[in-house]
């Protein structure tokens, strides 16, 4: 029993650090001034090997760029979560309990939405945005973000609509509660742990997602996955104090999120989806 | 209103139009296209036929993908399954493991990307300075033909795993406790536990696991583009990387498009296979 115990605490450590040390190697980086985090040989301790500075995140913190494409990224995933959800969990609570004919179709294209590689709809939307005058717009990139969740949504949620025992709705229904209401007050708050595991999970796919905001949107309106990247490395120099700076604080709203998400993951994603 | 319940599913349906039927129908047409003074003019297969030739690029970047794909979804699903059974063991503690692990995915890919290339950068990095120290000598990883395919799927593995970590561990998390005590009782080995008890019955997610997880990765592009941009001389140019190419750096949309409904047509037969057998799961269970 102990033995089992020791090697399991072993490849934990081990595994814990293979996970953790390039996040770590990020933020002792971004202590150091620039011309010290390109140093060779690399230096490790800080306060031995060099003096720790805040200075690349007042640098970060301060430049409009940053500032402006954080609100951006906010503005994206809020938004198109939230038109995901607005769209997606009436389809699930429909294809789960209301009968709908070609449910299975139904359920099926909106997973082949997933399975879309970004290209197929980066391209014409280009075109489509552009004629309508939203190309390079936010409102752009929040449509065009949408299919990130749209499917993870459905899928889950009505996996979570199935589980909840029908006797609860029909014992409304034989009250005389319309279908929307049994929805709205039976159904959606049984349901409310799923609704917040993909309300993040959808969140979460928004905020990292590269590449269509690229394409559709402009420098006005890039979140920061488009910007942190390629902000801090010119052709010439690279800012290494200072990207790094920025990755960790990109890090950080999402962790806030995790966190205040994390008791209704663990409950949503497993009641969803396993017997 | 009998008919009202479809309104329900409405907004999914104009959904499935906006974001499926009219992108493929649009990519369709385009690949039958040449693009002549900035418009796409109706050719008829050309492109088809240039692409999918046997000696045209387009085949090395499917191989690459394919080998991507495989080989990242196939490790990240064992990996993240074997994780979670092992924290699922440790009652102590097992909130602060499962938080730290978490932490790869909070990172955004793209700046993954940038952080593993400045980590496995050949003269800056930390990770040639270890290895040097220990003697092994400088590894080339993103900038070495052999090693850039490697490398990319290592990044990928460290940023995918605890996706599906997070997943089998909540699942584990609900399973019954009450078959585990009867199996405890009788003096089932751990292994046998697993096999004839945990395993069957979180069989339907790990499929789900697997058809996220692979859908995802074969499109994927963020990581490769911010490590490599499809280099070194090409050997990381999956698929999506040349559909960019194309589309954006080059302008040329009916190669893209090509690509792109090559892609998706590949991945939809597939999936329609593994997605039955889900359905058929869940059947099962009512």
């Amino acid at each position: 029993m102990n033995k089992k115990r020791l090697v399991g605490g072993v490849l934990l450590t081990i595994l814990l650090f293979i996970f953790l040390t390039p996040i770590f190697w990020m933020i002792i980086q971004s202590f150091k001034e620039s011309a010290v985090a390109s140093s060779v040989p690399p230096k490790l301790i800080p306060w031995v090997d060099f003096k720790p500075t805040m200075g690349n995140y007042i640098s970060v913190l301060s430049a409009p760029v940053f500032i402006n494409s954080f609100i951006n990224s906010v503005i994206i995933s809020l938004s198109s979560v939230g038109i995901s959800l607005a769209m997606g969990i009436p389809a699930a609570y429909a294809l789960a309990r209301l009968n709908i004919s070609h449910a299975d179709d139904i359920r099926f294209m909106i997973l082949t939405t997933w399975m879309m590689p970004a290209i197929i709809l980066a391209v014409p939307f280009i075109i489509w945005f552009r004629y309508i005058g939203l190309l390079g717009s936010l409102l752009g990139e929040i449509i065009a973000c949408v299919p990130l969740s749209f499917a993870i949504v459905v899928w889950v949620m009505e996996s979570f609509f199935r589980k909840i025992p029908t006797s609860l709705e029909e014992a409304a229904q034989l009250e005389g509660c319309s279908r929307f209401k049994i929805f709205r007050k039976i159904s959606l708050p049984l349901a409310r742990s799923g609704v917040i595991a993909v309300a993040t999970l959808g969140f979460l796919f928004s905020w990292m997602e590269t590449l269509f905001p690229l394409i559709i949107g402009s420098s006005r309106t890039f979140p920061l996955s488009v910007t942190v990247p390629s902000e801090y490395s010119p052709v010439t120099s690279v800012l290494w104090g200072e990207i790094n700076a920025a990755g960790i604080l990109t890090i950080i709203p999402v962790i806030i999120v995790i966190i205040i998400a994390r008791k209704y993951i663990a409950t949503g994603l497993s009641f969803g989806v396993t017997k | 209103m009998k008919r009202g319940r479809y309104l329900y599913v409405l907004p999914a349906i104009l959904f499935i139009v906006v974001f499926l039927v009219f992108p493929l129908v649009y990519n369709i047409y385009a690949s039958f296209c040449t693009i002549r003074v900035n418009e796409l003019v109706l050719t008829g297969g050309q492109k088809w036929v240039n692409m999918l030739s046997l000696d045209s690029f387009f085949w090395h970047a499917f191989k690459y993908s394919a080998t991507f794909t495989l080989v990242v979804v196939s490790i990240e699903v064992v990996l993240g399954l074997g994780i979670a059974l092992l924290i699922h063991d440790y009652k102590k503690g097992q909130g602060l493991w499962y938080a730290l692990l978490l932490l790869p995915l909070a990172c955004i890919p793209s700046i993954t990307g940038v952080n593993f290339k400045m980590m496995l950068d050949p003269l800056y990095g930390i990770v040639n300075h270890i290895l040097g120290t220990v003697g092994v000598g400088t590894i080339d990883f993103f900038t070495g033909a052999n090693t850039a395919m490697a490398s990319i799927i290592l990044t990928d593995i460290w940023q995918w795993t605890p996706f599906c970590f997070v997943i089998f561990f909540a699942a584990i998390s609900a399973l019954p406790k009450s078959i585990y005590e009867a199996a405890e009782v009788q003096g089932t080995s751990m292994w046998k536990k697993f096999r004839y008890i945990t395993l069957p019955l979180i069989k339907p997610l790990i499929y789900i696991v697997l058809v996220l997880r692979g859908l995802y990765a074969f499109k994927s592009f963020s990581i490769i583009w911010a490590t490599t941009h499809g280099g070194p001389i090409r050997v990381t140019s999956t698929l999506p990387v040349q559909a960019y190419k194309y589309a954006i750096r080059w302008g040329k949309t009916p190669e893209a498009a090509v690509i792109g409904i090559f892609m998706f047509f590949f991945v939809f037969v597939i999936c329609l296979y593994l997605s039955k057998m889900i359905v058929r799961s869940w059947r099962r269970e009512r």
